[in-house]
């Protein structure tokens, strides 16, 4: 009886609503549908996606129309950017083909030249401690293998009198490498694998994406992104985050490949004027500028060369920095002061 | 004079406003899940939604991989491979955390990065 009634007041009720008000409702009913629609839309063009190329891990955050065939371009690019042109163990890459015909000039693609000429530049601006004829070095050292250990003194002192970026030669597409020397593109490869992407994207419709390829990243249009700086105590966790768009950010810290030898801890970042890992008092510089490659090549330079010399290489590429020091403070170029935030409190940010 | 709302038109208004919440609800919930994505070859193979595992599973992405999978947990926990770095990466239990066997291209990532949208390192 009692429902009754109130059906009945309800639908009294409903005849009192005049048509204005009905129109009202219809209109904000549609309002809600149209922004629910328009979430759910906007939510579908964004493409995430997990993968492995380059001996990394490769991860894809892509906005905008046909997410998944572009994912799909990026990862045939990077394979690309390995097989046919920095893979020192790839056969027939461009590297390869330099590394296995010394004294000879060997023509290469557009692009490798490109590479290989930006990286040279950076060698001559640092002094020679970020070198791509390190190769010997390296190979000596075995950072990516298994079972590594300390080379012999005598061992590295030859491969050391082979290292000097002076050597090579380089005209248009044509390089010629010094008997004995090998090129190592391990430090640049990644950020230049971004450059290639970035160019890749120009001519999709992607709106905005961020690509991290093995930690180096590119970030893609206007969109905002917040990019956190791995902990060197633990990579899994970070110390501080960077608001950033259209940038490449890249990292060389030492917690990366490491091994232990009789109490001691040797990193992989070598210092090309030693043939040893580089002796710094940071744990970390992560660069922030306009060319993937160069973001790579200046974070290792910056490691070597630590903070204070480092300051007028970064301002000669118009580039940012996070420097982590192994007593875990950070310091910060003037350009990225405003958009670093510090995470983790057991670190402090100096003047 | 006419007044500007009627009673009707108040609880209209009440209605649209509180049924506006109702579609916010679903992502309210969907942040507290961690949910695990296990990538073999570049593809998702499996999905696990770590806050509703009651105990213990293993997730054998190939022959030579085991994943182990528990409350709020995922971690590789025997590869074939020789240095076993993913192994020893051990758990992960936070958005963002990634864990990877390189030679068998197999990833696991924690989805939704939080705040973060990447890592450098």
């Amino acid at each position: 009886m009692q429902n009754r009634v109130m059906f009945l007041k309800i639908a009294e009720a409903i005849k009192k609503v005049d048509k204005r008000a009905w129109i009202a409702l219809a209109l904000c009913l549609s309002l809600i549908i149209g922004i629910v629609i328009f979430d759910t839309v906007k939510k579908n063009r964004e493409f995430q996606t997990t993968s492995v190329a380059m001996g990394t891990i490769i991860n894809i955050k892509l906005y905008g129309p046909d997410g998944e065939e572009t994912a799909q371009l990026i990862a045939e690019n990077i394979n690309e950017t390995e097989r046919a042109l920095l893979s020192r163990n790839e056969e027939n890459s461009d590297i390869d083909r330099i590394n296995n015909n010394p004294d000879t000039s060997v023509s290469v693609s557009y692009e490798t030249a490109d590479i290989i000429s930006k990286s040279l530049e950076v060698s001559k601006n640092c002094g020679g401690v970020f070198d791509i004829t390190i190769g010997e070095i390296t190979k000596l050292w075995n950072f990516d293998g298994e079972n590594q250990s300390v080379p012999a003194k005598e061992k590295i002192d030859e491969a050391l009198s082979l290292v000097g970026y002076p050597y090579v030669e380089l005209s248009d597409t044509s390089v010629k490498i010094k008997e004995g020397q090998s090129l190592d593109l391990g430090a640049v490869g990644k950020g230049a694998a971004c450059d290639r992407i970035k160019t890749l994207l120009e001519s999709t419709k992607t709106d905005s994406a961020i690509i991290s390829v093995g930690g180096s990243l590119l970030l893609y249009g206007d969109r905002e992104f917040t990019v956190g700086i791995a902990n060197p105590q633990n990579s899994q966790t970070t110390l501080g985050t960077l608001e950033l768009s259209d940038a490449f950010v890249s990292t060389s810290g030492n917690y990366e490949k490491f091994f232990e030898q009789d109490g001691e801890t040797y990193h992989h970042i070598l210092d090309a004027t030693t043939g040893y890992p580089a002796d710094s008092r940071l744990s970390s510089v992560t660069v922030v500028c306009d060319s993937g490659l160069l973001s790579d090549a200046l974070s290792t330079a910056c490691y070597i060369l630590g903070y204070q010399e480092s300051i007028s290489l970064l301002a000669k590429y118009n580039a940012q920095a996070v420097f982590v020091f192994k007593d875990k403070t950070i310091r910060t170029t003037d350009g990225l002061r405003e958009c670093f935030t510090l995470t983790d409190e057991s670190f402090v940010v100096g003047k | 004079m006419r007044k500007l709302f009627s009673r009707t038109d108040i609880f209209i208004i009440i209605g649209v406003i509180v049924l506006s919440f109702i579609f916010l609800i679903p992502n309210v919930f969907k942040n507290d899940e961690l949910i695990a994505q296990v990538y073999a070859d570049g593809e998702i193979v499996k999905e696990f939604n770590l806050s509703e595992i009651d105990e213990e599973t293993v997730f054998c992405p190939n022959e030579n991989i085991v994943i182990s999978v528990r409350n709020g947990a995922i971690r590789f926990s025997s590869s074939s491979c020789k240095d076993e770095l993913c192994v020893n990466s051990g758990w992960l239990t936070a958005k963002g955390q990634t864990a990877a066997c390189l030679p068998q291209k197999v990833v696991i990532t924690i989805k939704g990065a939080g705040k973060t949208d990447m890592i450098t390192y």
